[in-house]
């Protein structure tokens, strides 16, 4: 049954669209570049590398099993993910290519604006890449929860990877089908004269804006979540100690973190024209989840504490985490500012939030996923990379990132 | 045990499924052949799937899934079923987002005032939310007969019965209705949330099918009924679902439509200015004016 089902390692996918180009698209091809970069980043280069990649590969061995339950299930989502990617390069290839931005609003995508192949292909790459997330969570769930063995009880399960990705697959399997949900009625609003998203015929594009939200925003922790898990694994044994500190309260902090994000939705919506009330709650709740967050930081910061260091000695993906800790802060600090309703009014459509989700995906996410690499890289291939050429990828990467981002605060 | 190919073609079928839509939507190809493709891929994936499952069983019966391999697949199979739950969650909001506050191109009403007639809840509809709720309660005797020892089939049989008959009725509902899906935001949500219950019957009704076909061949004991546990949980969801669809979709959903053509009539015979409601005697003299 555990046999050999082996496409599962091939989740690593490493997929990575640079920026957009300068000179030479412009007009309309900006549009697409924009949201195909968007659309690239997080459904075929984060998720696949973070979930499917590390997912794959260390939950069996961190709670000491052959393989994940259900491996067919496995190559599905393997299989579904790569269609995925096919149609979405089909939706950019294809005639006036993707100009909608990654949140796809209506009555932009609806068809009055966007009438032709390129939406239409992209909401399928979607509901496979979705399809693809549940199958993959629903497998990732059963196994945590069902094939922990020997002596790692459930409260008290030792790798903070195993409860991230946990926390992570919750997500996933509870607001990918409202997303689902939602681009079936762009689809049908599209082609079959349905009126969700037409004002004329009573409906709303806020609908949209509302099942995209709660399936967004559970979608950037699916993103980070994991990235925690492989910090708390860094940072632990960078500072050579046996677990991070406080690891249960680092789980909690986790769930919570993952539970809270169905709450707050509507901090994307701020601009959109919500009673004052409802922004009050959304402000509140979004401030609120600082807080578990914070734990975590914080919890990092006293793994660091007391441990052994030394620069000339201290493995590169310390600095990853390191570098990690420091600029999600920043990017979380950012957040709790754009978190209250009446500054994100003045901040909405402006570089301050381009930086804060930049300051926490591509340095918080994409830090701990190249910090993962290196750190794993000897585990996995059993050579080990030249220490100065790690660090100067570290070194230019970091730089790179906070150049391109740290301006963009102004 | 070797590789499968199911999930590759799976995937591949999708993909060309999807393909095929988006061309077709667009009209890149003709009517045709876009509703032949899509019934050809979807039988080739029922085909695949239903191969998928095969391998499943086989692997059931020659004894290759261990008793924690089975509670395992049961954990997928109640996922499967929330994540469905939170679609339907889904297509809900849309309509209560466009119920609670009906927008002013619906006159502020739902039902909206113009040109939607609603269907009478105590009719038809009712008939159905009685055969679906039935066919639960059918579905737990069959569960209960298996974990009893004996496979008694014409439970099963009554539950795959109710489920065609209620398909039946819908269609009929369908065919007989005062609107369509592009009759506005009513029109979408009524048909939407009632569209896809109506798939997810179809494919439960399907599953049940296969539990009857393991029942008649007395293939199920009390040790292992995994495939009729799963199936009766999917019907069970299925029911719910009808029941919340009827309350709030037809019932509160239609909670005007008698209210409403009254309130017209009483602004027209100029009783509510007299006062709030009418009595014996307005309706008295009402009935002598038509007289």
């Amino acid at each position: 049954w555990s046999g050999v089902f082996g496409l599962s390692l091939s989740h690593c996918m490493r997929i990575e669209l640079s920026h957009p180009g300068e000179w030479l698209q412009v007009g309309y091809m900006y549009h697409s570049i924009m949201t195909m970069h968007a659309f690239m980043m997080i459904f075929f280069f984060v998720m696949p590398t973070s979930i499917g990649g590390l997912g794959n590969w260390f939950i069996p061995l961190m709670i000491k099993i052959k393989d994940l339950s259900m491996p067919r299930l496995n190559n599905l989502s393997v299989w579904l993910a790569l269609g995925s990617l096919f149609l979405m390069c089909m939706a950019f290839l294809s005639s006036g290519g993707l100009g909608c931005g990654w949140t796809m609003y209506p009555p932009l995508s609806n068809s009055e604006f966007m009438d032709g192949l390129p939406i239409d292909l992209a909401v399928f790459s979607l509901h496979m890449a979705g399809m693809s997330s549940i199958a993959g969570s629903i497998n990732f769930l059963v196994t945590i929860f069902n094939m922990r063995m020997g002596a790692l009880f459930f409260m008290s399960l030792n790798p903070m990877l195993i409860w991230t990705l946990f926390g992570t697959s919750i997500l996933l399997v509870t607001s990918v089908p409202v997303l689902a949900a939602g681009l079936t009625l762009l689809l049908l609003d599209r082609h079959f004269s349905t009126s969700f998203y037409y004002p004329e015929g009573g409906g709303d594009p806020i609908l949209w804006q509302h099942l995209f939200w709660f399936f967004g925003h559970p979608e950037v922790y699916i993103l980070i979540l994991p990235a925690f898990g492989v910090i708390s694994h860094i940072l632990c044994r960078s500072s050579a100690k046996l677990h991070v500190f406080g690891k249960i309260g680092m789980s909690w902090a986790s769930m919570g973190i993952a539970w809270m994000g169905f709450l707050v939705w509507g901090h994307h919506m701020f601009v959109a024209g919500l009673d004052i009330d409802t922004r009050a709650y959304f402000t509140a709740a979004t401030l609120m989840i600082a807080v578990p967050t914070g734990v975590k930081v914080f919890n990092w910061l006293a793994t660091i504490f007391g441990g052994v260091y030394s620069l000339k000695h201290s493995h590169p993906s310390t600095f990853w985490a390191i570098g990690f800790v420091l600029l999600f802060t920043i990017g979380g600090l950012t957040g709790v500012i754009l978190a209250n309703a009446a500054l994100s009014t003045l901040l909405h459509d402006s570089y301050y939030v381009v930086a804060h989700f930049h300051y926490v995906l591509s340095m918080g996410a994409v830090f701990a996923i190249f910090g993962g690499f290196w750190f794993w890289f000897p585990f996995w291939t059993g050579m080990v990379p030249r220490k100065d050429l790690v660090l100067t990828h570290f070194m230019l990467t970091f730089i790179g990132v906070n150049f391109t981002f740290f301006p963009m605060h102004w | 045990m070797g590789s499968s190919p199911w999930p590759a073609c799976v995937s591949i079928i999708t993909i060309s499924l999807f393909v095929n839509m988006a061309f077709g939507f667009n009209r890149l190809v003709s009517k045709t052949e876009l509703w032949g493709g899509t019934l050809v891929l979807l039988i080739l994936l029922m085909l695949v799937c239903g191969a998928w499952w095969e391998s499943l069983s086989l692997e059931t019966l020659v004894g290759m899934n261990t008793a924690q391999e089975v509670n395992n697949m049961k954990l997928a199979f109640a996922l499967f079923i929330w994540s469905e739950i939170f679609f339907f969650i889904g297509l809900f909001w849309a309509f209560f987002h466009s119920a609670l506050v009906p927008s002013d191109e619906l006159g502020c009403m739902w039902p909206p005032i113009v040109g939607i007639m609603p269907m009478d809840p105590y009719a038809l509809p009712l008939l159905g939310v009685t055969i679906l709720v039935s066919s639960g309660y059918s579905a737990n005797w069959a569960v209960k007969t298996v974990k009893a020892g004996f496979n008694d089939w014409r439970s099963m049989g009554v539950t795959v019965g109710l489920g065609i008959l209620f398909s039946c009725l819908q269609l009929y509902e369908y065919k007989s209705a005062g609107f369509t899906m592009q009759d506005g935001i009513y029109g979408s949500c009524f048909y939407l949330i009632t569209g896809f219950h109506g798939l997810h019957v179809l494919a439960g009704t399907m599953f049940n099918i296969y539990c009857l076909k393991m029942m008649v061949y007395g293939s199920y004991s009390p040790s292992h009924m995994t495939s009729i546990q799963m199936s009766v949980w999917y019907w069970h969801f299925v029911d719910i679902v009808w029941v919340a669809a009827y309350l709030f979709i037809y019932i509160w959903g239609n909670w005007g439509m008698y209210v409403t053509p009254y309130a017209v009539w009483m602004k027209k015979m100029e009783i509510f200015e007299h006062k709030n409601w009418p009595g014996i005697v307005d309706i008295l003299r009402f009935l002598f004016t038509i007289y």
